[in-house]
């Protein structure tokens, strides 16, 4: 065992503060990423699970489903777009739903498509649904039938989907028939007739958003897949605030392991003023330091992760934290990269103790 | 046969914009086995002789050849393998590595050299430790050992890659005078039977007694006896 490691061993309690600190700031960084996460996935997946190039909205609805109305001629014209391959009309009505036997309405997001997205199968008849499994945990099950919104339309579950939800809603997907009358029915405010869908999942090839928005004369915008995703209401906001919040997370872990071994290189001077004496390379001693404090972030990823995951076990389903692979590996990067930064910040101190000050005060 | 051999070494220390001359023209000479006492007052240049015979200060004028290693014009890289292959080093302050025992004392070196303290290495430092009769407390932390058996384990870790100089600081400054005998015992029994050219400073004139020769410095200037024929 190297010496940075027989240190930690023989003395932990000099690594305890800066342990129980990062540990700490690594259950923070897993929370606010499993939030994150949460929000983005559950927010997303009605879009993300589509199997298609591009959506397209009308030109008018800035990118909002609730908002857009494709009509049959602007369904013709981008059909007959260049690389256009195949087209289905999707929409969304947020809606509260009764599930038997429960007093509490669940919201649902009930989905009318065409091109069934990733895991659903083809449209299933009138007045039945597949439902995504965020409906599951509020307690519908296979068989329930739901009466949606204020004039109760009854869809009947026929089987569940995984990842489907739309704006932390659980999905419902019917084929458009049923949409259709689940809207007309609950907002005849914003009826829409036999032939009108908010928006179009396209596949195809090519520039698709300049061909068809050029095929429909300016009537359509359309995004790809990616973009429609960051479209949703809240979704980049979200991110790029939970972003920031990890970002100066971090930054506060490469200060506390800067500050932290700032302190303790200060402390060693003379030992690796003797060190040095005997043959000791800066780079062997700064090693150390740096070994050291990838140790101390992987100790506290690990009780990190811990904490994390029980915390989640412990929060109630309505808490969108959702504990990714991905989010603990960025997580563990993060806490690596920051731990050797802050302590680079020792660099220049290892660097300047000189191996004569080991033997009296000749330097 | 000469270890060290310094010729005509100046340190000058730049203060202020002031010259300030700590070694002056110094040629000293130690044959393997002899054991050279350094003798003189304060800020008389002892410390930055032995710092320079021991590559840890580079002379501003002069030649400097150790075992053969002219080392005046080694650069930090070149000095720092060199302090690690061929000198030992006991300080005034012992210096131990506290959360070390006094066994793995003596490994650090061998780990610093890029070796894994295998069977071989910790052989050796058992027998070192045995010899230096600290057999029964291999294992014992720095704390736990008394001031003369820390300076012992400290002339252990000196001699574990078989310098071909040991350079002493002060080594019983810290000691009272029954084991400071005792540890100035040691170090002339060590070096004699292992023939290892030793300088030991010392401002404790009963000690000069155990070295071969003495040399008094002062003001940087060594006395006319430092050269040997």
């Amino acid at each position: 065992m190297s010496l940075p490691l027989k240190e930690m061993r023989r003395r932990p309690s000099r690594f305890i503060v800066a342990t129980v600190v990062l540990s700490f700031l690594a259950t923070l960084l897993m929370f606010l990423g499993g939030l994150l996460d949460g929000l983005y996935l559950g927010s997303t997946g009605a879009i993300r699970s589509q199997q298609g190039d591009a959506i397209v909205f009308s030109s008018s609805a800035l990118d909002s489903f609730i908002r857009s109305r494709i009509t049959a001629d602007d369904r013709a014209a981008v059909e007959s777009a260049p690389g256009v391959e195949e087209v289905g009309g999707i929409g969304f009505a947020l809606l509260g739903a009764t599930v038997p036997a429960q007093a509490d309405l669940v919201d649902v997001a009930v989905a009318g498509y065409e091109l069934p997205p990733r895991g659903v199968p083809e449209p299933p008849p009138d007045f039945e649904g597949i439902a995504d499994t965020r409906l599951e945990d509020q307690g519908v099950r296979k068989g329930d039938t739901l009466l949606v919104g204020p004039a109760s339309v009854p869809i009947t579950v026929v089987g569940f989907v995984d990842d489907t939800s739309y704006l932390l809603q659980g999905s419902l997907w019917v084929n458009l028939t049923t949409w259709r009358e689940v809207q007309n029915q609950n907002r005849p405010d914003a009826a829409v007739a036999d032939d009108i869908v908010q928006a179009l999942v396209v596949r195809g090839s090519g520039d698709l958003p300049a061909s068809i928005d050029a095929a429909t004369a300016g009537a359509t915008h359309t995004l790809s897949l990616d973009d429609a995703v960051l479209a949703i209401p809240g979704v980049k906001q979200q991110r790029d605030t939970f972003n920031q919040i990890i970002y100066t997370t971090l930054f506060v872990v490469l200060a506390v392991v800067g500050l932290f071994f700032s302190l303790l290189t200060l402390e060693r001077l003379g030992l690796y003023g003797v060190l040095k004496a005997i043959g000791a390379s800066t780079k062997r001693l700064f090693s150390g330091v740096v070994l050291q404090a990838v140790f101390v972030a992987i100790v506290a990823f690990v009780i990190g992760s811990l904490l994390s995951i029980a915390a989640a076990a412990a929060l109630p389903v309505e808490v969108p934290l959702q504990l990714t692979p991905a989010r603990f590996l960025s997580t563990f990067i993060g806490l690596l990269v920051a731990a050797v930064l802050g302590s680079a910040i020792s660099l220049r101190r290892v660097t300047k103790v000189d191996p004569a000050s080991a033997i009296g005060t000749a330097s | 046969m000469t270890v060290l051999d310094m010729r005509d070494v100046r340190k000058v220390y730049n203060s202020g914009g002031d010259d300030i001359v700590a070694l002056d023209h110094a040629t000293v000479q130690v044959d393997h086995g002899e054991i050279v006492a350094l003798l003189g007052p304060s800020g008389s240049g002892k410390t930055t002789l032995l710092s320079i015979a021991g590559g840890l200060l580079t002379a501003t004028e002069g030649s400097v050849v150790v075992g053969g290693h002219d080392i005046s014009g080694y650069n930090a890289k070149q000095l720092t393998d060199f302090r690690r292959n061929n000198v030992g080093f006991v300080f005034q302050a012992v210096n131990l590595v506290p959360f070390l025992t006094a066994e793995e004392n003596l490994l650090v070196v061998d780990e610093l050299g890029g070796g894994k303290g295998g069977k071989q290495s910790k052989g050796r430092a058992r027998q070192l430790l045995d010899e230096l009769g600290l057999g029964h407390r291999l294992k014992n932390l720095p704390a736990q050992l008394s001031g003369g058996e820390r300076q012992r384990v400290a002339i252990g870790r000196a001699l574990f890659n078989n310098p071909k100089l040991v350079l002493f600081d002060e080594p019983t400054s810290a000691l009272d005078t029954k084991i400071g005998e005792q540890v100035m015992e040691l170090i002339q029994a060590e070096m004699k039977a292992r023939d290892t050219a030793a300088i030991i400073v010392t401002h404790d004139t009963r000690m000069t007694h155990y070295a071969d020769r003495t040399v008094h410095i002062v003001d940087g200037r060594l006395d006319a006896g430092s050269v040997t024929a």
